[in-house]
C-alpha cells in the first residue's frame, strides 16, 4: 500500500518542488494550501506522514495544526515534519511544544526532503506493526 | 506660462522642470536651476533625466516614473548629493514634468533628529541613574526614621521623573527612527493572549497609580501574529498608555482581542470623558497633535504615542484608529493581519531553485545507480 503524504504550505512554488521531489518515490501525494484546509482534509485520507509549513497566513499557522493533529487520538500514529524558513531555537522549542516529529529548514535540499520522509515512515511502520 | 503661475513655481521648495518629448527645458523653477544648473530652450543637463524623458517619449518607460539620482560637481546646493526625480506626464500638452526631491536634505534631517534623540536618551539616562544611586546613598546614611522617609520620597519622586523622562525620550527615538524610513524586517511569532498580558502587566505600576484596572480579554485558540515582538509591543503600549491617561478613575479598560476575517482585532476600550468629532479622532494620529482633552487636563505626552504606534501598526500591514460609539466611550481599534503575511507570487529564491535543480539531479543520478543494481543482482 502506498504512504500517504498530505503537504501543508501556502507557496505554491515550494509546493510544486516538494511535490516533484517526492514523485521519486512511491508515495500518494495530496496538497492543501493553508492550516484550515489541511486540517479539514485529514480526516478524509488520514495520512501516514504531513509536510507542514510554520509561517501561514489566515487562522492557523504551522504549530497550531501540528498541536491538533498530535491531540487527536485517531491521528496519534501521524507523523508532522515542520518546514521553517526560521530555524531560530524559539521555533524549535515551540515545534517541541506542539510535538513536532521532525524540522526541515528552509531552502532544504531534495535529497534532504526524501531522506527525512523515509527516515520518519520507517520509523512510524515500525511502531504500528 | 502664466507669470503668476512662475512666480508660485519658483517659491515651491523642490525643483520642478517641465520638458519638451525632445529634451528641452522649457521651464525650470529656481530649486530645480540649483540642483540641476540647465539653460531654458536647451537640453537637460542631466543624462540620466535625459534618458528618462527620452525613454518615455518612445515609449519604453512608463509615466509616473521615479529614479534616484546621484549629482555631480555642477550641483549648487552645497551638501545635495543624491535627489530622487519623478518622471510626470505634464496636465496640459504633451511636455513632460520632473520633479526633484533633495534626499539629502531629508536624510540629513531624520538622521539629525535620530542622532539627537539617542544622544539625550544616552545622556540623560546615565546621569539620571546616577542620581538615583546618590539619593539612594543619601537616605541610607541618615539616622532619623522621618528625615529617612522625607529623603526616601524624594528619591521615589526623581526616580518616576526619570523613568518618564527616558518614555518619552524612547517614543522620540521610535518617531525618529521610523520617519527615517526604517524597515521592520522581524518575524516573531506573536501568541496573542501571552501577549496581551505582558503589555498589561507591565503598565500596572500605571494603573494601580491611576485606580484603574487592565483587563487583557483574549482566547488561546485565536491565530498568531507575525511581526516585530519589540515593535509590536510599543504600540500596544502606547494604546494602553493612552487609554490609562484618559480612563476615569476606578474604572476598566478593556484589551480585547478576535479573529475577524483574516485579521485580529484588538481594541482597548476606555471611558474617556467627552465627545470628539471624527476629523478630530483621525488628527490624534498625526504626529505633535494633541487633542483639547489633553490640553486641558495638562496630560504628559506631546502627541507622539499614538502616531508612532500607528506607523508601527502600517508597517506590520494594518491599521488603527480611534472610534466612539457613544459618548464618553473611546476605542483604540487595531487590526493586524492574522497568521503570516501572505507570500508574493514567484517568491522562490532563485538560490533554492538552483539548488533544487542540483539536487533533483543527484536523486535522479542515486535513483539510476541504485535501479542498475538492483538489474545487475536480479
Amino acid at each position: 500500500m502506498k504512504k500517504i503524504i498530505l503537504i501543508v504550505e501556502d507557496q505554491a512554488d515550494i509546493r510544486k518542488l516538494i511535490r516533484m521531489t517526492l514523485e521519486f518515490g512511491d508515495y500518494e501525494l495530496h496538497e492543501a494550501d493553508n492550516g484550515v484546509g489541511g486540517l479539514r482534509m485529514l480526516e478524509g485520507i488520514k495520512p501516514h506522514l504531513m509536510l507542514l509549513d510554520v509561517m501561514m497566513p489566515g487562522e492557523l499557522d504551522g504549530f497550531q495544526v501540528c498541536e491538533r493533529v498530535k491531540g487527536d487520538a485517531r491521528l496519534a500514529s501521524t507523523r508532522v515534519v515542520m518546514l521553517t524558513a526560521r530555524g531560530q531555537q524559539t521555533d524549535l522549542e515551540a515545534g517541541n511544544r506542539a510535538g513536532a516529529d521532525a524540522y526541515l529548514t528552509k531552502p532544504f535540499s531534495p535529497l534532504e526532503l526524501i531522506d527525512t520522509v523515509d527516515a520518519m515512515l520507517e520509523q512510524q511502520a515500525a511502531e504500528t506493526v | 506660462m502664466n507669470p503668476l503661475m512662475q512666480r508660485l513655481f519658483h517659491t515651491v521648495r523642490d525643483g520642478l522642470f517641465i520638458i519638451s518629448r525632445q529634451g528641452h527645458v522649457r521651464f525650470a523653477n529656481e530649486a530645480a536651476l540649483r540642483l540641476i544648473p540647465s539653460r531654458l530652450g536647451e537640453p537637460i543637463n542631466n543624462n540620466q533625466i535625459a534618458r528618462m524623458v527620452g525613454g518615455a517619449t518612445a515609449g519604453h518607460l512608463s509615466v509616473p516614473h521615479i529614479e534616484r539620482i546621484q549629482l555631480g560637481e555642477e550641483c549648487l546646493v552645497a551638501d545635495a548629493d543624491t535627489i530622487q526625480a519623478h518622471l510626470l506626464a505634464s496636465p496640459v500638452g504633451t511636455d513632460f514634468v520632473v520633479v526633484l526631491y533633495n534626499l539629502t536634505e531629508d536624510q540629513f534631517f531624520t538622521a539629525a533628529i535620530e542622532n539627537l534623540a539617542q544622544l539625550v536618551e544616552r545622556e540623560c539616562r546615565v546621569p539620571m541613574d546616577q542620581l538615583d544611586e546618590a539619593l539612594g546613598e543619601l537616605v541610607a546614611s541618615v539616622d532619623d526614621a522621618d528625615e529617612q522617609r522625607r529623603i526616601g520620597s524624594v528619591r521615589g519622586r526623581v526616580a518616576a521623573l526619570g523613568q518618564q523622562l527616558a518614555e518619552q525620550l524612547g517614543r522620540l527615538s521610535a518617531l525618529a527612527t521610523l520617519s527615517h524610513g526604517h524597515a521592520i524586517c522581524a518575524n516573531d511569532r506573536i501568541v496573542v493572549r501571552d501577549w496581551l498580558a505582558a503589555e498589561c502587566h507591565r503598565l500596572r505600576a500605571v494603573a494601580m497609580e491611576r485606580n484603574v484596572t487592565l483587563l487583557p480579554l483574549a482566547g488561546d485558540d485565536l491565530p498568531p501574529l507575525y511581526g516585530s515582538e519589540r515593535w509590536l509591543g510599543r504600540a500596544l503600549h502606547e494604546a494602553l498608555d493612552n487609554a490609562l491617561k484618559y480612563a476615569p478613575s476606578r474604572s476598566e479598560i478593556a484589551v480585547k482581542a478576535v479573529h475577524l476575517n483574516g485579521f485580529l482585532r484588538i481594541t482597548v476600550r476606555n471611558g474617556g470623558a467627552g465627545v470628539m468629532a471624527p476629523a478630530l479622532r483621525q488628527r490624534l494620529m498625526q504626529p505633535l497633535y494633541r487633542g483639547r482633552n489633553a490640553r486641558e487636563r495638562k496630560e504628559q505626552g506631546f502627541g507622539i504615542g499614538l502616531p508612532v504606534a500607528r506607523q508601527i501598526i502600517a508597517l506590520h500591514g494594518g491599521r488603527m484608529q480611534i472610534e466612539q460609539q457613544v459618548e464618553n466611550d473611546f476605542t483604540c481599534v487595531i487590526e493586524l493581519p492574522a497568521g503570516a503575511p501572505s507570500p508574493a507570487e514567484g517568491q522562490l529564491d532563485l538560490e533554492q531553485a538552483k539548488r533544487y535543480a542540483r539536487d533533483l539531479a543527484r536523486l535522479m543520478e542515486r535513483r539510476r545507480t541504485a535501479a542498475a543494481v538492483t538489474g545487475s543482482t536480479s
